[in-house]
């Protein structure tokens, strides 16, 4: 009993200044705490990966056994390359393949916490950061545009739907929402690439041919014309979902009493739209913004693939195919964290907008 | 109000409904012969419509240099280091434009002639000892893209590779175990090099070989380079060399073109090498193409839409794109034909001991069951329905190319379902009065046939085994695997019962060391074994053991022959069909110095653009 308080004791008085902190600044005690859980999660999120790619069937050295089964033809000048079964098991004791799980991924924390090198891909010797940031912009740059037409229009439409509920407008946009909203994205974009195919009218990929530093001025116009069906693709499978929320909060917020209270007192239907319930449906589009982000990322595969486009995804797809651990790890903790900060700048901006939110004892 | 609501929504769902029904037509199904005989009517309909052009040893007409060669890649290089090209095919492809081989074969005329060097055999039989010597080129260079600096090509440069980087250990190199032979009394001995001089350099064999020319044929790097990479960072030093992070106008090239341009997951860019040794009639070094863009396309169905576009310069046909592609109107490309592929996928039966408790072992251990899979196999039923009667049954073992074909061995155990049942039956599998096929303990036969999942043609060839199988009682079920896991059945779990594969064509009769030899790695049905497990399989090491090292070429081809027999009669492997072969090319090249055959395959190596 006496062991019991005097832990108790000793936890309270090593968690005083943590208290002390949270009650004069509760936002950065908050965002100090999410910035710990963000580790954490990102370390559990890192030992998952290695335990699941040791759980998938072979490993890189697989592959190399992959390359010669499909590579045994050849010029009929050259003569055969093959691997050993020795070699293949020495190529996997020198590549760290041998150890268990655990023990790789502890060595790979070493190296990039300790010695702040992400290290090279297993298949290229190419550095991972130099693999990993060439497509990082891009996929951030598609994403936040596809985020930010996402926003405005899921707003302005859900806003204006929400005016015209039980119309036959609305009846015909719901349909078209739970439409788009359920329709397979990958189905999407192959359709939006036979159109450009068919009308000529768009690229049937999704970058310029030519790099930024050959013509920045005409990269910038033909990137804008490469992405407008991709983009289309990601807008309108979001919008239809995001737009239904917005919808319904907006409608859920018309019908409390505090509107039926406005109105009475003569304030004009616009003020009560957007200066009333409009801000109350900030919160739940702040909260699943992170998870937007989230799908974004992941749904960027496909696109990239159909669209060649040159992002995070389809590396992190080849990676994870040829088993590369130091660039399937990189990537998941780039993209990971990522939608955590996301996260986190969502929590934060919800407490700026909405000022009944505060992260504290009160 | 509500009555008129009723009343819409009524209306709407009959109109539904009548839109449904209606785009449900009951039309007759075609029988199997009427879909051969359309399917023959129209495979000469389509070929027709292509052009037939394979090479058969004419000069190469001289061409003008210009233009930009349009083409796509699925992934991107993994980097542009030699040593690391040889682990991955995409990476090769592009890194062997700025290397060179010592010599090439001539498949018309079946024999080797000199690229970069020249080479002489001496053979002392006495001794069993076999010397060649190569002389480089004198006019062979290590050249820098945008610059002056040339290193000569000589043979350090041969001699660092074969020992330093090759026969190094450390790297674990797919090349390495090519440096020895095996000698009479089954040790490994090396086959060493020796440089003579600058330009000459010697490969000593320990004892004589069939194909020499063959077992040191080689690209190399530039020792220059390598070599310090090597004294400063060891195994990883030289490996780290040239990656894909590396300004790629630093590699030196002493082939076709330089690497100017890597823009990852986008495109790469060459330019064409100046500098390279050969050259046409009017001395004007080939490709004639100045520049050659290659975008990383990772979907093929984006890539014919790029060919469709104009924006990619050729494509290669896959069955589905016959159709679009050949009749298309106003097309401004040709399509080439190719007769079958020298290869073909082949069905296995895993006679690993590992599953001796289960039934199956018991039957794919006996060679009548496999022969009467092969006389089960409808490939005519193949070549139609799944490659629209493009493709011919592969009967033989070598194909045509090799150098020791005979088209008098050939499968004796084809479609024929009532051998099938004989063969069953002369092991004590027989139907029961249910049709279902039993061996001889009452086990129904039944077993699995494993096929990569993302493949739509072998998964069409599985629906025709199964049907066939079944027609005389005979259970498959087709497992639809990830092709890692695939290879990791073959090659540790052995978990596997019957599958769908291919390899490689052989070429050469010694290719494949890994898969017929009872020794390899790759010897599907059992492999790794300490010593033959069957008379057969003793026989055919023995036969590919000699083969390998007999110079005499009719003695080699009796062994070959005995080879072949054995492996046709045993069928281990059951080949499948060779499909034929398109590609497209656009209009605007010249196509006087274009080929495309079943063995060279597409042959661009002196197109220019037309004048």
């Amino acid at each position: 009993m006496r062991k019991v308080t005097d832990l108790r004791n000793f936890f309270a008085g090593a968690l005083r200044p943590f208290f002390y902190l949270r009650k004069k600044m509760p936002l950065a005690t908050y965002i100090a705490g999410r910035v710990v859980t963000m580790a954490v999660m990102l370390f559990a999120l890192g030992l998952a990966v290695f335990a699941l790619m040791d759980l998938a069937p072979g490993d890189i050295v697989d592959r190399l056994m992959t390359q010669q089964l499909m590579s045994t033809e050849g010029k009929a000048a050259q003569g055969e390359k093959l691997l050993g079964t020795e070699q293949l098991q020495a190529t996997r004791a020198a590549l760290g393949l041998d150890k268990p799980f655990y023990v790789q991924y502890f060595r790979w924390l070493d190296r990039v916490i300790v010695h702040h090198d992400l290290g090279t891909s297993l298949i290229s010797h190419a550095p991972v950061l130099f693999l990993i940031g060439s497509r990082l912009a891009n996929s951030v740059l598609l994403n936040l545009i596809s985020l930010v037409l996402i926003t405005v229009f899921s707003f302005a439409l859900g806003v204006w739907f929400s005016s015209k509920a039980g119309t036959a407008t609305d009846l015909a946009a719901t349909f078209f929402a739970l439409v788009l909203h359920a329709f397979p994205g990958i189905l999407l974009l192959i359709l939006l690439q036979l159109f450009a195919s068919v009308t000529g009218l768009f690229p049937v990929t999704a970058y310029p041919p030519f790099p930024f530093a050959e013509n920045p001025a005409r990269f910038t116009f033909s990137y804008m014309h490469h992405i407008v069906l991709p983009l289309l693709a990601a807008f309108l499978g979001g919008v239809g979902g995001t737009m239904r929320m917005i919808r319904a909060t907006m409608l859920d917020q018309l019908g409390q009493p505090y509107v039926t209270s406005l109105r009475s007192r003569g304030i004009s239907e616009r003020r009560v739209y957007f200066n009333h319930a409009f801000r109350n449906t900030l919160n739940p589009y702040i909260t699943g913004s992170a998870n937007l982000l989230a799908s974004l990322f992941s749904g960027s595969l496909v696109l990239e693939i159909i669209f060649a486009y040159p992002g995070i995804g389809r590396l992190m797809y080849e990676a994870v195919l040829q088993e590369d651990i130091n660039l399937v790890l990189a990537n998941i903790m780039f993209v990971s964290f990522l939608v955590l900060l996301g996260m986190v700048l969502a929590d934060i901006t919800l407490a700026l907008v909405d000022p009944r939110i505060r992260y504290g004892k009160e | 109000m509500k009555r008129s609501r009723l009343h819409r929504i009524s209306l709407a769902l009959s109109l539904s409904l009548i839109a449904l029904f209606s785009a449900c037509s009951r039309e007759e199904e075609l029988t199997l012969d009427e879909i051969n005989r359309i399917t023959a009517a129209g495979k000469g309909e389509i070929l027709e419509k292509t052009v037939s052009k394979p090479w058969r040893g004419e000069p190469f007409a001289d061409g003008k240099v210009g233009g930009t060669w349009y083409s796509s890649m699925t992934e991107d290089p993994k980097s542009f280091n030699l040593q690391v090209a040889e682990r991955d095919a995409t990476t090769a492809g592009v890194v062997s434009r700025l290397h060179d081989y010592l010599v090439d074969y001539d498949y018309v005329r079946h024999e080797y002639r000199p690229q970069c060097a020249s080479f002489e055999i001496v053979t002392d039989e006495k001794r069993d000892r076999l010397t060649v010597i190569y002389t480089l080129r004198d006019d062979l260079w290590w050249s820098f893209y945008g610059s002056d600096r040339k290193v000569k090509v000589t043979s350090d440069d041969v001699v660092f590779w074969y020992n330093e980087i090759e026969g190094d250990p450390g790297f674990q190199s797919s090349s390495y175990n090519g440096h020895f032979v095996t000698m009479p009394d089954g040790s490994q001995k090396e086959i060493t090099i020796e440089k003579l001089d600058d330009r000459r350099f010697a490969f000593h064999f320990p004892r004589i070989v069939a194909n020499p020319l063959l077992a040191t044929n080689r690209e190399f790097g530039p020792r220059f380079i390598y070599e310090p990479a090597k004294k400063t960072g060891g195994v990883e030093g030289v490996l780290a060399l040239f990656s894909v992070a590396s300004d790629p106008k630093l590699i030196p090239s002493m082939g076709t073109d330089f690497l100017v341009e890597y823009t990852p997951a986008q495109r790469l860019v060459f330019k064409r090498n100046p500098d390279y040794w050969k050259k046409d009639g009017k001395g004007v070094s080939i490709p004639y193409p100045e520049e050659s863009i290659v975008q990383i396309v990772p979907d093929e169905n984006t890539q014919l839409l790029l060919f469709k576009e104009g924006k990619q310069d050729s494509y290669g046909l896959r069955p589905t794109d016959l159709d679009e592609l050949i009749n298309r109107k106003n097309a401004d490309y040709t399509v080439f034909a190719a007769d079958g592929s020298l290869g073909a996928s082949f069905w296995s039966f895993n006679e690993n001991p590992k599953n001796a408790s289960t039934p199956q072992y018991a039957w794919f251990t006996k060679k009548e069951f496999r022969q009467a899979m092969s006389c089960l196999l409808n490939r005519d039923r193949i070549a139609t329905q799944t490659y629209r009667g493009l493709a011919e049954p592969k009967l033989d073992f070598f194909p045509e190319a090799n150098p020791f074909y005979n088209p008098a061995i050939r499968l004796q155990y084809t479609y024929d379902p009532a051998r099938a049942i004989s063969l069953l039956a002369s092991i004590g599998i027989k139907r029961d009065a249910g049709g279902i096929m039993r061996d001889d303990k009452g086990n129904a036969i039944e077993f699995d046939l494993s096929v990569v999942s993302d493949n739509a043609i072998i998964g069409d060839i599985s629906s025709i085994i199964v049907d066939e199988c079944k027609k005389v009682g005979i259970t498959v079920n087709v497992r639809a695997t990830d092709f890692q896991k695939l290879v990791e059945d073959l090659t540790s779990t052995y978990g596997w019962q019957s599958l769908i594969i291919g390899l490689g064509a052989n070429y050469w009769p010694t290719q494949g060391s890994n898969v017929w030899p009872t020794t390899g790695n790759l010897h599907l049905w059992y492999p790794l074994q300490k010593k033959p497990a069957t008379d057969w399989e003793a026989r055919v090491d023995w036969l590919y053991n000699e083969g390998s090292y007999t110079i005499d070429r009719a003695k080699a081809a009796r062994y070959w022959d005995e080879y072949q027999r054995i492996l046709l009669e045993q069928c281990p492997l059951i080949y499948l069909v060779r499909p034929q072969s398109f590609v497209a090319l656009r209009n605007r090249w010249d196509f006087a110095n274009v080929y495309f055959d079943n063995i060279g395959g597409f042959e661009m190596s002196h197109i220019s653009l037309r004048p």
